[in-house]
């Protein structure tokens, strides 16, 4: 009986480490199989997890006077090239977000880059000047109208403003609050980069409309040239996933990337969403 | 035992999702052109020049729709080439057409090749005659243009305007009613009235137009509203009741109008039968409301009010009074003729801005755009019945004295192809057939 409930224990311990081996084994190669980007079929089998970050470059934006600028005028400077210096882009491209009742942790950060470029040209007193001119009181949430802070802007930045009525504005946000400047440097390269895509990025007729969507993988070496750009979601027709990837090879190459993410760029994280 | 494993694939998708990925959108593609080469007609004879004319107007009506297709030329027939030919010029489709004499003409049978597929869409054949040479052109065009894109083009539509032509103003002053085909030929004068035609408008099958008319007889103030018969030439007036009966557009059945009546002391908008009876109101409001434009199935009317002090763009359901009244647009110092696009997706209206020029905005009250700047002052827009074009009326100053208003057509982005109208008085309030 003794002898008999030894040979029992001894047993259980057997395929208890055999057991553990295996699975410890499928552990293994399971995380293995996930780290290899070059098998074509796990790239597909990769579920969205919360880990993927969503990049949203507009938003809407409440429209302050009728559109001075035709949709074709609008689309040309869509289409212009983006330009090679990267950390000015979201910038000239959000303008109206001091319209859109500015919050004081905003203005801040719009003083903070007036210093930032202003410092280097002019002295300490003409930078203060001009700090405090920058001035503006936080507004109420209601208070989004241009005549409200009329007293304190030039004609130059009215116009501006009205320019910008029609066009959409940085951040994925109502209130524009949230901006690719906000989220780091890597997320400013990475916002930047549909502007220079979207040129290139043409469908015949019989795709168009047809609310088909995929996702393209973008690897970047730290020269800027793309290495690779492999579908990650399909959008089920092959002819409108080719002409997603062709658009990005012609974008390539992209500007140079900095040192403190280019390694994020070359691992590829980044996806582009056509269209979204 | 069973939670060791899915504990292990909790870990394995864990470590999946592991690298992070920023997803960024490049947005909306543009739409990129087909290269329709159109050989010449494989010709003899006397049919030969016909047959070229013919397919002449085929690439002219192509070239209206330059967001589709690039039209290419070529003085060969294309029967001798290959399909490999094709692919390396990157044709996508090639029109091959053979021309055969008949009495009364030429019959064109043209074969639509699709060069990426490699198939035959489909032959179409055509008798073109010299009496009736542009519509038998549009007609090929049409068929073309169908088997290709499974869609109605514009090629057979017409549109109805009204000018001033050979009026002395101010003493004789007149517009009257008059039809021509989309590209601006075949002009038809429709009425001699002597007054002053105002809002013609198409019926369902465009065998009626409903317009207007402010009578030339001094003594007779009122707008009264008129129905033609396009195919008897006969007019009926339908609606002379105080004030004015103008704006009418028929619903989609084409068995009844939706028009502005001020009898009441302000201007609404009300149903009646098309012999001007059974009125009821659409709208009710103290503000004047006007202008009413249907989607095609009729479901959505936009309309113009100043309920909210300005004249501002409303959408409703026209089969009550006040349905579900929307208001869409809420900028703009003076908006007017708001026309729905035929799908109820969006509003093309103009709005004055130093001078008025053309705006669209979604129904869904959200992009908001600019589509005409720097030409002219531009009124009166309509979608085409396919949704793809808009056509307007624009007015340039030429002297103090002289102004020159003509009919345009552009592409629903605000892309200005051509004039339709010149030298023909100044013309006003192009509407599309349906």
């Amino acid at each position: 009986m003794k002898l008999e409930s030894l040979a029992h224990e001894q047993n259980l311990k057997q395929s208890f480490f055999q057991a553990l081996l295996v699975h410890g084994g499928l552990l293994i190669l399971l995380i293995l199989a996930a780290k290899l980007e070059f098998l074509p079929g796990l790239n597909a089998l990769k579920p969205l997890s919360p880990e993927v970050k969503m990049l949203q470059t507009a938003v809407r934006v409440d429209v302050v006077a009728m559109p001075t600028q035709t949709l074709k005028e609008l689309k040309a400077q869509e289409m212009a090239p983006a330009p090679e210096k990267m950390e000015e882009s979201p910038r000239a491209h959000a303008p109206e977000v001091k319209v859109e009742a500015p919050s004081e942790k905003e203005v801040e950060a719009e003083n903070a880059s007036e210093f930032k470029k202003v410092g280097a040209k002019k002295d300490f007193r003409e930078m203060l000047k001009n700090l405090s001119q920058k001035e503006i009181k936080a507004p109420s949430v209601t208070g989004k109208t241009v005549g409200a802070k009329k007293g304190k802007m030039s004609r130059e930045e009215i116009n501006s403003l009205i320019i910008a009525g029609n066009k959409l504005s940085q951040g994925n946000s109502l209130t524009g609050t949230v901006g690719a400047a906000d989220l780091g440097a890597f997320a400013e390269y990475v916002s930047a980069m549909p502007f220079r895509v979207k040129p290139f990025w043409r469908l015949p007729s019989y795709l168009l409309g047809r609310n088909l969507k995929c996702r393209v993988r973008v690897y970047i070496s730290s020269t800027g040239e793309l290495i690779k750009a492999s579908v990650f979601e399909s959008s089920g027709v092959a002819e409108f996933d080719e002409r997603a990837v062709q658009a990005v090879e012609a974008a390539s190459p992209f500007p140079v990337p900095d040192e403190t993410y280019k390694k994020r760029l070359t691992q590829g994280e980044i996806a582009l969403g056509f269209p979204l | 035992m069973k939670y060791f494993v899915t504990l292990i694939f909790f870990i394995s998708f864990f470590s999946f999702a592991q690298s992070d990925l920023t997803v960024v959108a490049v947005g909306e593609a543009e739409l990129d052109t087909d290269k329709l080469m159109v050989f010449a007609p494989k010709a003899e004879g006397k049919s030969a020049d016909l047959a070229k004319e013919a397919l002449d107007i085929v690439r002219n009506d192509f070239s209206f729709y330059k967001n589709s297709f690039t039209i290419l030329k070529s003085s060969d027939h294309g029967f001798d080439l290959t399909p490999e030919d094709y692919a390396k010029e990157k044709y996508a489709y090639v029109l091959l057409t053979l021309a055969e004499s008949t009495s009364q003409g030429v019959t064109l049978k043209t074969k639509i090749y699709n060069v990426r597929s490699k198939t035959d869409v489909a032959n179409v054949k055509v008798d073109i005659s010299r009496a009736n040479l542009r519509g038998s052109a549009h007609e090929l065009s049409s068929q073309i243009y169908t088997a290709i894109t499974g869609k109605t083009g514009i090629f057979k539509a017409k549109i109805a305007f009204v000018s001033d032509k050979g009026s002395r103003p101010p003493r004789r002053y007149f517009k009257e009613l008059y039809t021509m085909d989309f590209d601006g030929s075949n002009i038809k004068k429709h009425t001699s009235f002597g007054g002053i035609v105002i809002s013609p408008s198409f019926n369902h099958d465009n065998t009626k137009i409903v317009f207007s008319l402010i009578s030339k007889n001094k003594s007779e103030r009122n707008i009264g509203l008129y129905i033609l018969d396009l195919r008897s030439g006969d007019y009926k007036l339908i609606s002379n009741q105080k004030g004015i009966n103008s704006g009418a557009v028929f619903s989609p059945e084409g068995n009844s109008l939706l028009t502005t009546l001020s009898f009441s002391g302000n201007s609404e908008i009300y149903r009646m039968d098309l012999d001007g009876k059974n009125l009821t109101k659409v709208t009710n409001n103290s503000a004047d409301d006007v202008d009413p434009s249907l989607s095609r199935d009729g479901k959505k009317m936009s309309f113009l009010s100043d309920r909210s002090g300005k004249a501002m763009i409303y959408i409703a359901d026209p089969a009550a009074t006040e349905k579900n009244v929307e208001r869409i647009s809420f900028i703009g110092k003076f908006n007017a003729t708001p026309s729905f696009s035929p799908d109820g997706s969006s509003i093309v209206f103009s709005s004055w801005d130093r001078t008025f020029d053309i705006y669209r905005i979604g129904a869904d009250k959200t992009g908001l755009f600019r589509l005409t700047k720097d030409f002219g002052s531009n009124e009166d827009p309509n979608y085409s019945p396919d949704g793809e074009f808009i056509i307007f009326t624009s007015k340039r100053v030429q002297s103090r004295s002289k102004a020159d208003q003509d009919i345009y057509i552009m592409d629903k982005n605000g892309d200005v192809i051509g004039g339709l109208t010149a030298d023909f008085g100044a013309c006003t309030t192009p509407r599309w057939s349906k």
